[in-house]
């Protein structure tokens, strides 16, 4: 019996060649973000602001608007892929990802109740109120469900019940406070357009704690792609890494949600796509799930700008727009198997 | 014996809470001037008891039915406890059209808003049809398609909301589900359709009661399952669809009230139908009750009120359900 | 046996103390009936609007409006409403108005106005909205004479049509023709202080999330169209949400700035070197101003109050 039962050998220069294409799909992401917006800007101004020369109104439009906007989608992108991963290692459920699993609910109905009780409600405050709703939605989940749930469809049921329950608590409490109905409303879809530099600070240290953990893990982590019967064998030692790759879900969901709002769906779909191009090699297959999480949600928060151009769109509608029909294509792929 | 009586006694209960719902509010009316004021036309509480909580606490009764039924329905199919009409898109598509008409034609006459979200809830219907290749599909990916079109609309009820920030709190409160102001009218629109559609839910609980079984008991009976399950279908969609249409989309009850009623009657669907019914009707009612005397002046919206009551209750069941198996 | 005797007698307690919790939430609050007053048909009002034609028999005493404007307008006719939808919270009042304003009864929230109170103070007029209360049109006729206009969504001129709807039905139609021209007066000597209004102005309602133009489609910036500003946004919408990178672009001479909570998206702006590119804040003319007064209130007295906001921070000094 193989050590990796499911796992799918890749051949190294497909690899090398896959890497470096997604990388240059991410340099191009990065630089047509930054050059569409609602302002036109020439490649020459746009080359003077990314070195940093020049002070006109276009070169600060790239440097202090577009340049942490795209990075910020970038970064959420990151931990919310792979967050999703770790979810649907963890569960074993292909269509696992924090948002249908109640801890992108949890998360927000916690922010919107700081946002609620305290009028100087900080970044770095939602952050943690974030964490402490992302461990109770998927508490109750796991709770409804049960943490060694082998039936995929009794989780996801369990999560969407869950989902639903929290945020019918959320839109009671923003019905409640018409005065802010507005404000909260539009965080709870999700968007990256109003990211600044500062934020980026504050939710840099939770990537780099959320990433090294992950990295660390790795190795235990492998753990989680064993037979099921091979696993029982070690009993304690699995339930000791689900509960760490649980910690860092809540890490990399927590914050993102907490900065950017639920954007759902990426944590759904990119897992499925890196883990069919780079195979289960969790070495390549965690930062290639990062890599492309981060890419998908540069081009999302850059075609949303053209949904109600020159209005801004949350982007956290076409990642759902994007997302739902691929939700169908697994849900009739992998249904069979589901029951 | 036991079934009937518990059926009898929930029954018992609903007359319960239908009083009260009736004297508790704003201003609370004594069992007698209750009497009166139904009995008299110009009492002093004739208007507050006749034109606005009799038709209301009527409302919540229907409406409890609907939702409750559909959901035992929708259960049974997709032989999941778990499963619910707001799972599979149902009550997300009759939100998106209500929201479209509260966005987009706000100057539209009033029963405009209940016929768009009874037209959403059968577009979803037909939606998830296509999508499933006409139910060929398993129950569980039948219930993820769901999950996957409730989604979709609820991405586009979002952009809704983002495009037309005004009338953001028009579009939630009837989301979450409210009584507020309804009438007679409302409970005329809705009572024939509730009037049909349960006595024909009930007809049908044997063929319920194989379903839950698995499709090879209900091939072995010679049930064309397909159609069956198309026709069962068809019926928890209708039910939710004039519920919701008419108090918005409140999903809980769909969810708790079969679920309820299961534990004290077990699986037997001649028993299940009319208990799960009257403890949707009961949940209604509490939930209204609470949510018009929590915030005098104001109230909170009765979907919200069931949710908050539900939700521990809820939890508590499946947990203890948990440790059985 | 047993087992489902106690769940029975469990869930009997539940419902007990609900019952309880019901009885304590709220303790006597009726109100007496007062004596039904006789009709004098020499005083018949009809009133033609949104939803039909409502005949008053007398002028109406005991007015229950709805929405913030209909208070507005019932101050500059001196007529006191007995009840007012003013969501639980006074302070959503202008100064202006607060002031004028007897006691009243609070009717809950504009969306959802509690009917059962409505009902109980026995109104002889209801003024509501035809976006938010349509719906319950019919139960309103059973209390009272209703009369509904189309005030969510109004500007500048339809509030005026409006206005002379509601002198008429409060029986002071003479009154508020005589308000309306001293109105038009008062803006007209507004325009005469501002001089020169060849400009862009901008009025924008702000919080943490967003910073949303109010274009000459809205309320406010129709009343600023009126007076002669140019709107710098020209969009379909009534409210479009700018971008800062868009408000640059847009490049307002003026802002005026209706902040909805403490904290807004401007201060993080203000942060930003491109904030300093903006006309309207390189000349100084980014201006604070209550929301209530601009956006809530909607009537003569809130619109005397912008003109004179905008006087004071634009006119020639």
């Amino acid at each position: 019996m193989s050590r990796f039962p499911v796992r799918k050998q890749k051949h190294k220069l497909f690899l090398l060649l896959l890497f470096s294409v997604t990388l240059l799909f991410i340099i191009i992401g990065f630089l047509i973000s930054l050059k569409w917006g609602q302002a036109a800007i020439s490649w020459r101004v746009l080359f003077e602001a990314i070195t940093f020369q020049g002070q006109t109104k276009e070169h600060l439009y790239i440097q202090t608007l577009r340049m942490p906007r795209t990075i910020m989608a970038f970064i959420i992108g990151c931990h919310m892929a792979l967050a999703g991963l770790l979810t649907q290692l963890i569960t074993r459920n292909p269509i696992a990802s924090p948002h249908v699993f109640g801890i992108n609910a949890g998360a927000s109905l916690s922010v919107v109740i700081g946002l609620i009780m305290f009028s100087h409600f900080t970044l770095t405050a939602s952050i943690y109120f974030a964490f402490l709703g992302a461990v109770l939605g998927a508490f109750l989940v796991f709770s409804l469900a049960g943490i060694q749930q082998k039936q995929p469809i009794q989780l996801a049921l369990a999560g969407i019940a869950v989902h639903f329950l929290l945020s019918s608590l959320t839109e009671g409490l923003i019905i409640m406070n018409e005065q802010s109905t507005d404000s909260m409303m539009f965080w709870l879809v999700g968007a990256v357009d109003q990211a600044s530099w500062l934020e980026i600070q504050t939710i840099l240290p939770w990537s780099a704690i959320g990433v090294t953990v992950l990295l660390l893990m790795l190795p235990s982590f492998r753990l989680l792609l064993l037979n099921d019967d091979v696993a029982v064998g070690l009993g304690q030692r699995i339930l000791f890494v689900k509960l760490c790759g649980m910690l860092v879900v809540i890490l990399l969901a927590g914050s993102a949600v907490a900065t950017c709002g639920p954007i759902g769906f990426i944590g759904l779909i990119v897992p499925h796509i890196a883990r069919s191009l780079a195979g289960n090699r969790l070495s390549l297959l965690v930062p290639f799930t990062g890599l492309l999480g981060g890419m998908l949600l540069v081009y999302a928060d850059f075609f949303s700008r053209f949904i109600a151009y020159p209005y801004e769109s949350p982007v956290g509608i076409l990642t759902a727009i994007i997302g739902g029909p691929f939700f169908i294509y697994l849900a009739r792929k992998k249904g069979a198997s589901l029951a | 014996m036991r079934k009937i009586m518990i059926v009898i006694f929930s029954f018992l209960l609903m007359v319960i809470f239908f009083t009260i719902s009736l004297s508790v509010g704003t201003v609370t009316i004594s069992l007698p001037d209750l009497f009166s004021s139904v009995m008299q036309k110009d009492s002093q509480f004739s208007f507050i008891v006749m034109e606005y909580r009799l038709p209301r606490s009527v409302i919540s009764i229907l409406a409890g039915f609907g939702l409750a039924v559909a959901g035992v329905i929708l259960q049974s199919l997709v032989r999941n406890p778990l499963a619910s009409p707001d799972v599979i898109g149902v009550t997300k598509g009759a939100g998106f059209f209500a929201a479209l008409v509260i966005f987009l034609f706000p100057d539209s006459p009033a029963y405009v808003l209940p016929a768009a979200a009874l037209f959403g809830a059968f577009f979803a219907f037909i939606l998830l049809l296509i999508i499933s290749k006409r139910l060929t599909i398993s129950p569980a990916a039948f219930t993820l398609v769901g999950i996957a079109v409730g989604a979709i609309f609820q991405a586009g009820i979002q952009y809704l909301i983002v495009k037309f920030p005004t009338d953001i709190n028009m579009a939630l409160l009837w989301m979450s589900g409210s009584l507020w102001g309804r009438g007679w009218n409302e409970v005329l629109s809705l009572l024939p359709w509730i009037m049909i559609l349960l006595p024909i839910s009930w007809s049908q609980y044997q063929k319920l009661n194989v379903f839950q079984l698995g499709d090879e008991y209900s091939k072995a009976l010679g049930l064309d399952i397909i159609r069956q399950r198309f026709l069962l279908l068809l019926l928890s969609v209708s039910l939710a669809g004039v519920s919701v249409a008419s108090v918005g989309s409140i999903g809980f009850i769909g969810l708790i009230a079969p679920h309820i009623a299961r534990q004290l009657v077990g699986g037997r669907h001649q028993y299940i139908i009319p208990l799960a019914a009257l403890i949707g009707a009961n949940l209604m009612l509490i939930g209204d009750s609470i949510g018009r005397v929590i915030i005098i002046p104001r109230e909170v919206p009765v979907g919200v009120m069931t949710a908050i009551i539900g939700a521990p209750y809820f939890v508590y069941l499946l947990r203890k359900e948990r440790k059985r198996n | 046996m047993h087992q489902w005797i106690k769940r029975m007698l469990s869930f009997a307690v539940i419902s007990a103390l609900i019952l309880s919790l019901i009885a304590c939430g709220n303790s006597g609050k009726n109100e007496a009936k007062t004596e039904v007053q006789k009709n004098n048909k020499e005083e018949a009002i009809e009133i033609e609007h949104a939803l039909g034609t409502t005949v008053l028999d007398k002028r109406p005493e005991k007015i229950v409006v709805l929405e913030f404007s209909y208070t507005d307008a019932l101050m500059t006719l001196d007529v006191q409403p007995i009840g007012i939808a003013d969501d639980d919270n006074p302070d959503l009042f202008m100064d202006d108005v607060k002031e004028k304003l007897n006691d009243y009864t609070s009717i809950g929230s504009r969306y959802e106005p509690n009917i059962e109170i409505l009902s109980s103070l026995q109104p002889d007029l209801i003024i509501a909205d035809l976006n938010h209360h349509k719906a319950i049109y019919d139960q309103l006729k059973g209390i009272a004479p209703t009369i509904v206009l189309d005030d969510h969504q109004a500007d500048y001129n339809q509030m005026l049509d409006n206005y002379l709807l509601i002198a008429k039905a409060v029986g002071k139609e003479a009154e508020g023709k005589a308000r309306l021209e001293e109105h038009k007066q008062k803006i007209e000597e507004a325009k005469q202080k501002l001089g020169d209004t060849d400009m862009t102005v901008l009025p924008a309602v702000t919080n943490p999330e967003g910073f949303f133009a109010h274009s000459d489609h809205s309320y406010t910036g129709s009343f600023l169209a009126s007076i002669g500003f140019d709107d710098p946004v020209k969009s379909e919408d009534s409210y479009p949400e700018l971008s800062l990178e868009q408000l640059v672009e847009t490049n307002p001479q003026a802002i005026f700035l209706l902040p909805a909570t403490e904290n807004t998206i401007v201060d993080e702006w203000k942060k930003n070197p491109l904030w300093q590119g903006i006309d309207a804040v390189k000349t100084n003319k980014v201006f604070t101003v209550e929301r209530r007064d601009w956006a809530l209130s909607r009537g003569l007295i809130s619109s005397e109050k912008m003109a004179e906001d905008i006087v004071e921070n634009l006119g020639e000094k």
